[in-house]
């Protein structure tokens, strides 16, 4: 008789027997914490909540035992393949992890759902996912969210052309995706009737449209030889980023009007984020160019280029593969800072969820809740989208 | 050997001093090459070599003195482009472009600045590929090629712009031996086909072979200019008697 069966009716007792002190510890705290949490379940608890945790006691028992049994077979000099007592240790304690994450994951997924206000925030989804463009009264310009199918495949199909060395047919065609979806947004594009997800989609292309160029410009700007040029741009660049956002948005949302007249609110606040984030797509443009060895401009110019051709035709061609992961970083954060223009009272994914939850009362947690993994599963998708696209590109070469 | 005419002088440089910050690289240098001729510049590691010939395409701007290339004066203004038109420059790390093929990167300049088609850019390009041996490698990417391939292609893009003048940094100093005499080649043959050369390099059968005269740089300035037998046999200065001795117990 093994004596580390003891493990199998008090989990640890059988590692002490075999003198694997730290196990035993481990066993025992293991023991009392899966009982604590198990046993109410097991006696009370919804039908898979029992499953789940019936089986969690008997593995806690089973590997308990069988782990100490195979230590001490190990120690008897039974087992000649000493890798296998460890093993048998891993095994186990890694079923019974995954087994009390399982059941406390039920445990929580089960409260959220008994969460009173489920009902009142789908009532309200298609406020957070459209704004008051889901109004009967909005019915008939509805349609007009097809729009945003040529602007995305406008900007996918372009930037897609432009990094593979079709530069300028990339750019014209993105940008034609991007006039004709906003050719038909155009009558929606109003603080009063687009809102949500979709007032986030629209603020957060327009800003990426608009900072591109833009960052390319001051981060080309802060490194040329004209010093008016090089000063400006990097004043551009260093007051941006020392700025807070919200800050920005407000000093254009204020100022903004009066040169452009009432109602250009919206644009203000578009512009307030492409410039902010040309800023910060001017430093990865510098940073870019300035990894590429001096050797290259060198060549160019003593071909006889002139600066500009040496950097249309050799710098950034290259300098942009190493731009293309921040690009993508600062994208996201785009899309993230779009939920401080709420501030200004613009009804985007965030603006709109706060005002759903305001008036509400008893929802909040359930609209943030829900909000948060909307911009999880934008976010997420957006950078699963540029790493598969980076991985094609790499396969190519 | 050819034989330079001596009273057309395509490159005259005159007391040209260069400073970076404080430091006094080049101390009144003075230089006339003619057309057709071959100029070999030697002289130990950090001299001024690369400084000097990098003046003459304005890669480096002098601050004293004075620059004429083949009759524009080099200076704040003039029209640098067009002088890098005329003078060809290929580096120690070769320097190719490689996010272009082999033929892309030697029509990219004829293409861009003087505008040519790009079916005559690219029978210009493969002609000169042929020229340096390697037109079959003219569809690869310069990080497939070898050290010694990619020098020549390197030549050959310096050749697309049809230059006056050749600018030669160590070109083979970054090769591995058995490459450098493909290289050495090519050089071998533009010289024998006229074209005016500058080379900085230490190889001495290169200088004998083809140079019509070796001058030898120390601290910023020319410290002794001679033909090739009597520079390598019979030195005059004491400091090039020195430095031959270092390099041929290298
Ligand atoms: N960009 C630069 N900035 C500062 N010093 C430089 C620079 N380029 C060259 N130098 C200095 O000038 C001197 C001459 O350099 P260089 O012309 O490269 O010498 P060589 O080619 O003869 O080895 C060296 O002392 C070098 O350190
Ligand atoms: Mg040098």
């Amino acid at each position: 008789m093994n004596i580390g069966a003891l493990s199998f009716v008090i989990p640890g007792v059988g590692q002490f027997a075999v003198q694997t002190l730290f196990l035993g510890i481990q066993y025992l705290l293991a023991a009392i914490t899966v009982w604590l949490v198990a046993l109410p379940i097991l006696l009370s608890g919804p039908l898979e909540g029992r499953i789940i945790a019936l089986a969690l006691l008997v593995s806690l028992h089973v590997g308990a035992g069988i782990t100490a049994i195979a230590w001490k077979q190990r120690a008897d000099g039974l087992e000649k393949n000493l890798a296998k007592a460890p093993r048998t240790y891993r095994l186990w304690s890694n079923v019974i992890a995954g087994l009390l994450v399982l059941l406390l994951v039920d445990l929580f997924a089960r409260w959220l759902l008994s969460l009173p206000s489920w009902s009142a925030v789908a009532s309200n989804l298609t406020f957070i996912l459209i704004g008051k463009l889901r109004a009967p009264s909005n019915a008939e310009d509805l349609w007009r969210l097809w729009g945003f199918v040529p602007l995305m495949i406008g900007l996918v199909v372009g930037w897609n052309l432009f990094r593979a060395k079709k530069g300028l047919l990339g750019l014209v065609l993105g940008f034609v995706g991007v006039i004709i979806g906003t050719v038909i947004l155009w009558p929606i594009i109003n603080n009063q009737v687009l809102g949500g997800l979709a007032m986030s989609v629209m603020l957060a292309l327009w800003g990426i449209v608009l900072a591109l160029p833009l960052g390319m410009l001051v981060g080309i700007g802060r490194i040329s030889e004209i010093p008016v040029v090089r000063i400006s741009s990097t004043i551009w660049i260093e007051l941006f980023r020392s700025i807070p956002f919200v800050a920005v948005i407000f000093w254009f949302y204020i100022c903004l009007p009066y040169v452009l007249g009432q109602g250009t609110q919206l644009y203000a606040v578009v512009l307030a984020l492409a410039i902010f984030t040309s800023s910060y797509i001017g430093e990865i443009v510098r940073a870019g160019l300035q990894s590429l060895p001096k050797g290259q401009t060198e060549a160019s110019r003593s071909l006889g280029l002139s600066g500009s051709q040496a950097m249309i035709q050799v710098v950034l061609p290259q300098a942009i593969q190493n731009m293309i992961p921040p690009l993508v970083g600062q994208f996201i954060s785009l899309f993230k800072d779009t939920s401080l223009t709420s501030i200004v009272s613009i009804l985007e994914l965030f603006g709109a969820g706060r005002s759903v939850a305001n008036r509400l009362g008893n929802a909040t947690f359930e609209i943030y809740l829900t909000i948060a993994v909307i911009y999880f599963i934008v976010n997420y998708s957006l950078s699963r989208l540029a790493a598969s696209l980076e991985g094609a590109k790499a396969k190519e070469r | 050997m050819t034989q330079a005419n001596s009273t057309d002088p395509i490159i005259i440089a005159q007391d040209v001093h260069k400073y970076f910050g404080q430091f006094h690289a080049l101390r009144g240098v003075n230089m006339t090459v003619q057309k057709g001729e071959v100029l070999v510049i030697v002289g130990p590691s950090g001299s001024g070599k690369s400084t000097f010939i990098r003046t003459i395409n304005r890669l480096e701007a002098h601050q004293k003195g004075t620059i004429i290339v083949d009759g524009i004066e080099l200076k704040e203004g003039s029209n640098l482009d067009a002088i890098r038109r005329e003078v060809g420059m290929v580096f120690q790390s070769f320097n190719l472009f490689p996010h272009l093929t082999v033929l892309q990167n030697v029509t990219l300049a004829p293409m861009q600045v003087r505008k040519m088609p790009k079916d005559k850019a690219n029978a210009l390009g493969m002609e000169l590929l042929e020229r340096v041996g390697i037109s079959e490698q003219a569809q690869k990417f310069p990080a497939q090629l070898s050290g010694g391939q990619q020098q020549r292609v390197a030549i050959a893009r310096a050749l697309a712009m049809q230059p006056k003048v050749m600018l030669f940094d160590e070109p083979t100093s970054a090769l591995d031996p058995e490459m450098v005499g493909e290289v050495l080649d090519v050089m071998k043959t533009l010289a024998k086909s006229g074209m005016t050369m500058l080379c900085v390099t230490h190889e001495m059968g290169f200088a004998k072979a083809v140079a019509n005269r070796v001058v030898f740089f120390d601290q910023g300035n020319i410290v002794e200019e001679n033909t090739p037998e009597g520079f390598f046999n019979n030195p005059q200065h004491e400091r090039t008697k020195m430095f031959l001795n270092q390099i041929r117990h290298a």
